[in-house]
Formats: C-alpha cells, sequence, structure tokens
C-alpha cells in the first residue's frame, strides 16, 4: 500500500513537472501558434541565474526563488521581442525554426561563456527535504512541485477568466484581428503571454535545480520535448488540455516504470509513445483539443 | 616573366620542402566532445598538453601535430570528422568513445592504415567487432565491473540492486549485469534488478521500488553519467538510503562532488576507474602541471588522453617512422611504454586494449581514497 502511494505521489510529481512546462507551451501557442522550443532555454536562463547569483554570494534560497521566476520571465519576453516578433506573421514553419534556433544559440552560449560539464548550485537544496506522515515518508519537493503547479494553474485560471489582460490573451487566441480591432494592442497581448510562459518556466527551474543540485547547458531542451508531448495528448493551444496531458503522460511514465517487467525495460519508450498514438488515433485533436478542419484530408 | 618564373618555382620548392617537413610529422585527429552529454569526459586538453610538452622537449621524435574539433557527442559527426582527418593525413585518430561512431570511424580508417586509438573507450563490443586497427586506452567494462565487485564485497555489502538502462548500449546495461555476476560469484546476492532512462533528472519512481524490497540491499550499482548519478546519490540519501552506491568510471569527474553537495552524502560511494586522481597521486601531479601551463584539464579522461599522445609518440620512435601500419605495430611491441596513468602501459598481449591495474576510488569526508587497486582474477564476457 505504501509502495502504491509512493509511486502515485511519484506519478503526481513527474505529471505536475510536465504540465508546468506544458502549460508554458500552450500559452504562447494558443496566441502566436507558436511552439516554442526555446521554452527549455527560458528554464535554462533561470537556472543559469541562480547559479551566478550564488556564485557572487546569494545565500537566501527565497530571492533565489524570485531571481529564477523573474529572470526566466524577462528572458521570455527578450525572446519574444528580439526573436519571434520579426517572425510574428512568418509561416509557422518559420516560427518553429526560429525556435529552434534560439534554442541551440542560447545552449551554445551556456556552453562557451560558463562550461559543457555539470555546475553544482546547493542554494535550493533545503527544499530537498523528507518528510514523514504516519507510516508514509514523502519527499517535500514532491508535495511541493504538486501543489506549487496547482495554484499556478489556478492563478492562471483566475488571472484569463477575471483580469482585462487575461481576457484579452483568451480573446486572442480566438482571433487575435478581433481582438486588435477592439483597441488592444497587439505587442501588450502577446508580451504578455511570453512573460506568464516564462514564470512558469521560471517555477519549473526552481524545482529542477532543487532535485538536481546542478545545471547544465541542455537542461531545460528534454523537458520541453516531453511538454510538447504533453501538449499533442492535451490538444495543442488547449491549457487544460496541457495540464491534463501532463499529468497523463507522468502517470503514463511512471506506471510503465512500476508495472512493467525488468526484462522489458527497454521497451519502455516504445510503449509510451504506443499509448500516446493509440490515445491519438481515438482523439485526434487530443483529448480537450478542437476538431480541426481537415477538408479532403478525411476518409 | 623571368624573374616571375624564378619566383614560382622558389616558392613551390619552399611549398615542397614544407610538405616533406609535414610528412614526417605524427598527426593526431581528435574529435573530442567539447559540448553535449560526454563533454565531461573529453581527453583533448590532456592530449593537447601531453603533445606540447613533448614537442618542447624535442628529444629526437617526430614533431606531434595534434588536430581537433568539437564532435558535439554526436556519433554521426565524429564519423565524419573522422574522415577529414584521415585526409589530412593523420595517423592516429578517435571520436566520440562508444561503438556507434567508433566502429564506422575504424572502418573509415582502414584503408588509410590509420589507427584509431581511443582513450577512453571501454565498451567490450569494441574488443570483440575484430577491428584490428582500434585500440582502447582503457581498460573493457567487465574488468571495471569486476574490480567494484571485489571492492564492494571486501566492505561486506550482500546484497545489491542494479540499475541498468538500455540507452548506453552494454555501458549502462551489461556492465551492472557483468558487476551482479562477478558479486554472486564472490557469494554475494543481486536481489532486484531495475531500468532507468540515460538522463534520468527523478530517480523517485526507482527509490520508490528499492524502498518497497522485502529489505533494503547492502549496495546499488548503476553505470550512468553525471549529473544523472549525482541526482540519484541526492535523491537515494534524501530518501534515507545510507547504503553503499558503486558505479563505473563515468563517476569520475570532479562535477560528482559538486553535484552531491554534502560529504556525508559520498562516504559510501564507490566507483572503478582509470588510474587514481584527486589523492596528490602522479596523475594528479601532471594535471596540475598542465593546469599552471595553462590547459583546461578536468581530470582522469585528460590523463587517457595524454597516455594515447605519449604512447603514439614513443611507438613512433621506437618504430623509425611515423608510417600508419609500422606505428601500430610498435605500439603493441612488448614492454609496453610508460604513460601517465600507469608507470607501463602494454599493447602486446591483448592487442585492443591495455594491461594495467583498475583503481576503486571511495571517499572519506568528501575527500577521495583509494579502495583498491588490484587487478581483478574472476572477470565475465571477456574471453
Amino acid at each position: 500500500m505504501d509502495y502504491l502511494f509512493q509511486q502515485l505521489l511519484n506519478a503526481l510529481a513527474f505529471g505536475a513537472e510536465y504540465s508546468l512546462v506544458a502549460l508554458g507551451l500552450a500559452v504562447v501557442f494558443s496566441i502566436m501558434g507558436l511552439v516554442n522550443f526555446a521554452h527549455g532555454e527560458i528554464i535554462g536562463v533561470s537556472a543559469y541565474s541562480v547559479f551566478l547569483a550564488a556564485a557572487l554570494g546569494l545565500t537566501s534560497p527565497l530571492v533565489a526563488v524570485l531571481l529564477a521566476v523573474g529572470a526566466a520571465a524577462l528572458a521570455a519576453v527578450a525572446f519574444e521581442r528580439v526573436a519571434f516578433r520579426p517572425v510574428r506573421y512568418a509561416p509557422t514553419t518559420t516560427g518553429l525554426l526560429t525556435a529552434f534556433g534560439v534554442s541551440i544559440v542560447v545552449q551554445n552560449l551556456f556552453m562557451l561563456l560558463i562550461s559543457p560539464k555539470p555546475q553544482s548550485v546547493s542554494i535550493l537544496n533545503g527544499l530537498n527535504q523528507m518528510w514523514f506522515f504516519g507510516p508514509f515518508a514523502v519527499s517535500s519537493l514532491q508535495v511541493l512541485e504538486l501543489v506549487v503547479a496547482a495554484l499556478a494553474i489556478v492563478g492562471l485560471v483566475l488571472f484569463l477568466n477575471r483580469s482585462t489582460l487575461g481576457l484579452a490573451i483568451r480573446a486572442a487566441s480566438r482571433d487575435f484581428a478581433t481582438v486588435r480591432l477592439m483597441g488592444i494592442r497587439a505587442n501588450r497581448v502577446i508580451a504578455t503571454a511570453f512573460a506568464i510562459s516564462g514564470a512558469l518556466a521560471g517555477i519549473a527551474a526552481v524545482f529542477i535545480i532543487a532535485r538536481r543540485g546542478s545545471v547544465t547547458p541542455d537542461l531545460g531542451f528534454g523537458l520541453v520535448l516531453k511538454a510538447f508531448v504533453a501538449c499533442v495528448i492535451g490538444g495543442f493551444g488547449s491549457l487544460a488540455g496541457a495540464a491534463v496531458g501532463g499529468m497523463l503522460l507522468g502517470f503514463i511514465e511512471v506506471g510503465l516504470l512500476v508495472a512493467l517487467p525488468q526484462q522489458y525495460g527497454g521497451f519502455k519508450e516504445a510503449l509510451t509513445y504506443g499509448i500516446i498514438v493509440a490515445l491519438l488515433l481515438y482523439r485526434p485533436e487530443g483529448l480537450l483539443g478542437r476538431r480541426a478542419e481537415l477538408g479532403d484530408k478525411e476518409a | 616573366m623571368g624573374k616571375l618564373v624564378l619566383g614560382a618555382a622558389a616558392l613551390a620548392a619552399g611549398l615542397m620542402q614544407a610538405a616533406s617537413a609535414g610528412a614526417d610529422d605524427l598527426k593526431i585527429g581528435l574529435a573530442v566532445a567539447m559540448t553535449g552529454t560526454y563533454a565531461p569526459y573529453s581527453e583533448a586538453e590532456g592530449a593537447r598538453c601531453m603533445a606540447d610538452r613533448i614537442n618542447k622537449a624535442a628529444d629526437g621524435g617526430p614533431k606531434i601535430e595534434l588536430m581537433i574539433e568539437d564532435n558535439r557527442s554526436d556519433p554521426q559527426l565524429s564519423v565524419s570528422l573522422g574522415q577529414k582527418f584521415l585526409d589530412a593525413g593523420a595517423q592516429v585518430i578517435t571520436g566520440v568513445p562508444f561503438p556507434d561512431a567508433l566502429i564506422p570511424t575504424a572502418q573509415i580508417a582502414e584503408p588509410y592504415g590509420a589507427t584509431v586509438f581511443s582513450a577512453p573507450n571501454t565498451q567490450l563490443e569494441m574488443q570483440q567487432a575484430g577491428l584490428d586497427n582500434f585500440i582502447a586506452g582503457a581498460v573493457p567494462d567487465p574488468i571495471n565491473a569486476a574490480a567494484v565487485a571485489n571492492a564492494l564485497y571486501g566492505k561486506g555489502a550482500l546484497s545489491v540492486a542494479l540499475l541498468v538502462s538500455p540507452d548506453a548500449g552494454s555501458y549502462s546495461e551489461k556492465l551492472p549485469e557483468w558487476f551482479g555476476e562477478v558479486f554472486e560469484h564472490l557469494g554475494g546476492k543481486v536481489v532486484t534488478k531495475l531500468n532507468y532512462s540515460w538522463g534520468t533528472t527523478d530517480w523517485s519512481p526507482q527509490i520508490a521500488s528499492i524502498k518497497a524490497l522485502p529489505e533494503k540491499p547492502d549496495a546499488i550499482h548503476v553505470c550512468g553519467v553525471l549529473p544523472d548519478v549525482g541526482i540519484l546519490l541526492r535523491q537515494l540519501r534524501a530518501n534515507g538510503y545510507d547504503g553503499w552506491v558503486a558505479g563505473c568510471d563515468a563517476f569520475d569527474d570532479k562535477s560528482l562532488e559538486g553535484t552531491v553537495g554534502d560529504a556525508a552524502s559520498l562516504d559510501k560511494v564507490m566507483f572503478a576507474t582509470h588510474g587514481a586522481t584527486g589523492m596528490d597521486s602522479p596523475i594528479d601531479q601532471f594535471l596540475e602541471q598542465c593546469k599552471a601551463d595553462g590547459y583546461k584539464v578536468n581530470g582522469i579522461f585528460d590523463a587517457l588522453g595524454a597516455d594515447m599522445v605519449q604512447i603514439s609518440y614513443e611507438a613512433a620512435k621506437k618504430a623509425g617512422t611515423t608510417e600508419a601500419a609500422a606505428l601500430r605495430e610498435a605500439m603493441r611491441a612488448p614492454g609496453g611504454y610508460p604513460g601517465t596513468t600507469a608507470p607501463v602501459i602494454s599493447f602486446a598481449e591483448k592487442k585492443g586494449y591495455p594491461v594495467k591495474a583498475v583503481p576503486v576510488i571511495g571517499f572519506a569526508e568528501g575527500n577521495r581514497v583509494l579502495i583498491t587497486d588490484t587487478p581483478p582474477t574472476y572477470v565475465p564476457a571477456l574471453d
């Protein structure tokens, strides 16, 4: 029973992390139609900011958390201003290629200016403790990750539903042209979406640093690929879909690790994607996505 | 017009002279990982330090010319760079230290007569591939696994959980199993085998499985890269696991101590590697001197790179030529050559890998200590 509870918690924690990153991708995609593969490098900027601040003498974990979130939000806005705004009206594939370009450039900057090797960051180690609840011993980091991810999602929903800017973002995700005709400035809406996306990446970075105790140039890239899969499962463009997709991916991964006989462990990735393909055959638009008109491509 | 012809002739003669001088050079092409997953394990700076040191000494051997390029941890790029080095006349080349890069590299090097000398390679596949022009600078994985099994059993461990991954071939999958085979041969027991993926940043599911075992294993064995294994150690200790964590040469990077952070968490960690570092050994002295001379050396893999350069150079001196085939034959000459990771390194016995001791390193209060340094007697899979 302990074991199942522990693995359930693991699945929820995996899912929470994927959901946080997937939400960041989905916020930008819903407004711009851009799959921002440089989202991982926003996590990277956040992590390296904490690393550099700690190297310069920062000792307060609270300041480190604020720095991580702030640096990520700023980096996201800067990426939009420098790289994505010039290609805003270009075909989707141009935006995709630009995102990969930004990702590679930023990763190389980390390698060249800092180091390709893992760099130790211990300032957030205190977040990773064991908490004991009766017979259960759980990781504080997992509980925090779950709670913070839930709060971030609730906060995002409230912002999108209650604030003018949030309503503008939601409206823009449906019909950007009309939103502009209503007098809302496109640049402001998009910059806000990137800032939100960045802040979510910063929150994810806090947990990544606390768990890893180190930063590497590619620390966010693999995670963004998983978040991309989560978005596809949930339905690209749907914020709720991103959260659900992230959770589902976490459950699939941990479920297979637990349930698959060890001699078949090599099939884990294949089975993960097999399950995802089966899901997408059932709902090609993703679990919560809107059905797209495919014209004569439909059978 | 006459002056022009005379000038051209003089220039051509000069170029021919330069080309002829260059033809006697020992050219070594290193496609190394300056970036990507394998960047912590690059041997380039150590190789550069040794080459410059030898060139400066000018003791009658050929001049060493190193060609170094970043393979970005990409096997395909590594093979392409190998071809580039061969076209530039390299007699010795190297690349990503895994079979998916080294086997095709050895195949393209074969018509040139060139040797693929991978300083950090340990995969058994390379010794079984039947490539006469391949030499590994390190002992194969089964020896590494056996050395750790002996050391761990010697510390009183009787049960072990293995963490295996198919992602880096035999290195991450078979090495722990060979370890388990030797451990059971000695009288220990493998209680479970758990899977993980290369690049794991959260080991919670595996740790939960270990915690759910009827009895806590005395040790966990894993052959994974950094920072993954550093994260595993942090998470294991945070979850209250205080048993041994045993590993392979991929543990041997200074970032292990940095990633784990807490010195007490390292107390029951051990790994087999290619030479004792971090304890004022001759390897440390070489690395310190290189560092003082401005080379960005890092650790044991740089020392292996230095071995590769030194052995190639000494072999060229012994052969009296830098002709590729003769050079390789001389590398395998009886008696071996002096090295940085061992006083004598010989390829005469095994041809494809050296005969030398395998140190097992542990920690005491955060500092590295030598646990054992004897060659294991029972080694699976190798014969």
